[in-house]
């Protein structure tokens, strides 16, 4: 099964590294968590005496970000990605290796770097539940030490972009998670950071409020010229608004490039979708690609990418057809197999 | 952004007086609260000056204390429980939370110095019950008393009950700063309260270890007693002098273990 998978460089080589406003190299993080066994007994050994396990949340990690870049930063879950993101926002120090952001070492918290970044996350929220969103904002304008006049004009420029409205004068303990989330994106954007860091910024909010949330980063970016990385579970966030995804499982990196081409590489084929007249029809289909899918008179197959104009040529001209569309294959789909073809290599053991 | 950075000591005063405002401003959603407090507070306060008045029942003075200059003492503890509850408490217990919850990350996001906010970042208005009971009883006793207050005096007086707020701070910091490795101390408040509450009594009728421990390990004695006395008009310089000392000595050595938490909390010293 391994030896369909074109092989994967560790990162693409970009000749730009000079121009980037983030560097990361060689960044690895371990982390000393205190192993207790189930069980009353364990526990109370673990009382007098703990053992420690070693657990490398990162390793090895290389890659650089071009100022207005959106990243896509892909891996499963316990993957490293928030460690990276946690490093690059000076929350954490790593164990070995360098990253610079503008020039700066995040982890020594310089107050110019802290006023020129932010960090989102769609799991924990920064605002104050007991008042409104508003006065949040205000403390935050303090803080960040905002201009009246200029508060007031990304204010605006928020509010119109996020549809804010009327929810910033109510108690943030009554909005939705969905309002929540645009008014803690508000929160983290009044000071116009050049780099944000955005941590599964639609996790748990519906379809509607993701498709709202992503529209409004790609609007962010392009207005202020932000770089952006971004994580996320959903694959729509990633197609919508990264040309560019690095991927990282087990701490390690996998794959740091074009979205498009991951695709090319992994899974090398499209799906034909077919509406056909009859079902003898649908049977014959299996003779021109690997039938995914056949259900009475609808049917997909799967063939490789470079034949796709031939077989579609050929089906139009032999079979009846009703209905004929050339999908790629779900990026959900692409990005499972490459984690799952890791697992199996046994080439990206902890 | 790229206008001039207001001074920084004006800065901090800003945000001071923005952190207070929203903070007042969320403990409005919970007013219920002032008046059980003020009845907690008035309840507590009969109980003790019963015992003490029980004590004095006995004798007219207990090892140099008339029951005036304890009722003195008594009420600085309200006072200073009062000030504490309001100012110090709150913060501190936020900051266990917040560092179980993760949420602690979102202040040292901030490009302000984190200690800075995680002190001083709420303030419990609804507390003031108790400090207004003490204030109260302050003014009753000192009248009793017929000491007239002047103006040394009423500063000596504030001095000393700023730097007994900033001990309390500085051992409840350095309690607090432990979570940064042991993620579950909810009990170590425990610690601050059960030391500070012996201070209720003149510290000369404990036995002579524990009146040791009071006023050098645990300089409970600069809590209370220290102001107690600058309230009577007793307090000589020196003693003044010690407890500002004593106060900013510890404050700087709470801040110190702080900020080897934090490296410890970042992975700085790993």
């Amino acid at each position: 099964m391994n030896s369909t998978l074109p092989s994967l460089a560790a990162h693409e080589t970009r000749a730009d590294h000079a121009s980037a406003i983030v560097h990361i190299h060689a960044l690895s993080k371990t982390y000393r968590v205190h192993e207790r066994p189930a069980g009353l007994g364990a526990s109370l050994v673990s009382l007098v005496r703990r053992t420690f396990k070693e657990v490398r949340a990162v390793s090895d990690v290389t890659f650089d970000i071009q100022p207005g870049e959106i990243v896509g930063f892909l891996g499963p879950n316990g993957a490293g990605k928030t460690t990276t993101l946690k490093m690059l926002a000076g929350l954490l120090h790593p164990t070995s290796g360098d990253a610079t952001v503008m020039g700066f070492s995040p982890w020594r918290r310089e107050t110019d770097y802290l006023r020129s970044i932010s960090l989102v996350m769609g799991n924990r929220n920064q605002l104050n539940w007991d008042i409104p969103a508003m006065d949040s904002f205000l403390v935050n304008q303090v803080i960040y030490q905002i201009p009246k006049r200029e508060f007031r004009e990304t204010l605006d420029e928020l509010v119109e972009l996020l549809d804010l409205g009327d929810l910033l004068t109510k108690p943030v303990r009554g909005l939705s998670l969905g309002e929540r989330m645009k008014c803690e994106l508000a929160a983290a954007l009044l000071h116009r950071p050049k780099v944000l860091f955005l941590d599964e910024p639609t996790l748990g909010v519906d379809v509607t409020m993701q498709g709202r949330i992503r529209r409004f980063v790609g609007d962010y970016n392009r207005r202020t010229g932000a770089t952006v990385l971004l994580t996320s579970h959903y694959m729509a966030d990633v197609t919508a608004l990264c040309k560019r995804v690095v991927v990282i499982h087990r701490g390690r990196l996998l794959y740091d490039g074009d979205l498009e081409a991951l695709a090319d590489r992994i899974m090398p084929f499209k799906v034909i979708r077919l509406d056909v007249q009859e079902q003898a029809a649908a049977e014959r289909l299996a003779l021109y690609g690997e039938a995914v899918e056949v259900t009475g008179l609808k049917a997909s197959l799967r063939v490789p990418r470079a034949d796709t104009p031939a077989i579609v040529g050929r089906i139009l001209a032999e079979v009846p057809v009703l209905d004929l569309t050339v999908e790629d294959p779900p990026i959900e789909d692409v990005i499972d197999l490459l984690f799952n073809a890791t697992d199996s290599d046994g080439s990206a053991q902890s | 952004m790229n206008t001039a950075p207001a001074r920084s000591w004006t800065r901090y005063l800003r945000m001071l007086a923005v952190f207070y405002r929203t903070s007042i401003q969320a403990d409005m959603e919970y007013r219920v609260d002032f008046f059980a407090r003020v009845i907690a507070s008035l309840l507590g306060l009969l109980t003790t000056v019963g015992s003490l008045a029980i004590a004095y029942g006995y004798t007219d003075n207990l090892k140099g204390w008339t029951f005036a200059q304890a009722m003195v003492l008594l009420a600085v503890y309200y006072l200073m429980d009062g000030l504490i509850e309001m100012f110090v408490g709150p913060n501190m217990r936020q900051i266990t939370s917040q560092v179980r919850e993760g949420t602690l990350d979102f202040i040292l996001l901030k490009p302000v110095n984190a200690q800075f906010m995680a002190s001083f970042r709420l303030l419990n208005i609804w507390r003031a019950a108790n400090a207004l009971v003490g204030l109260g009883l302050s003014v009753y006793t000192i009248s009793r008393l017929s000491v007239t207050m002047g103006w040394a005096q009423a500063i000596a007086f504030a001095l000393t009950l700023l730097a007994g707020m900033a001990i309390v701070y500085a051992f409840w910091l350095v309690l607090v700063t432990l979570t940064f490795w042991f993620v579950r101390v909810d009990n170590i408040e425990q610690i601050v309260w059960q030391a500070f509450e012996t201070g209720r009594y003149p510290v000369e009728i404990y036995p002579g270890w524990l009146r040791g421990t009071l006023t050098y390990l645990i300089p409970v004695v600069f809590i209370i007693t220290v102001p107690a006395t600058a309230l009577a008009g007793r307090l000589s310089g020196p003693m003044l002098a010690a407890s500002l000392i004593v106060a900013a000595l510890l404050v700087a050595l709470a801040s110190a273990f702080w900020r080897f938490g934090l490296r410890s909390y970042t992975g700085a010293s790993a």
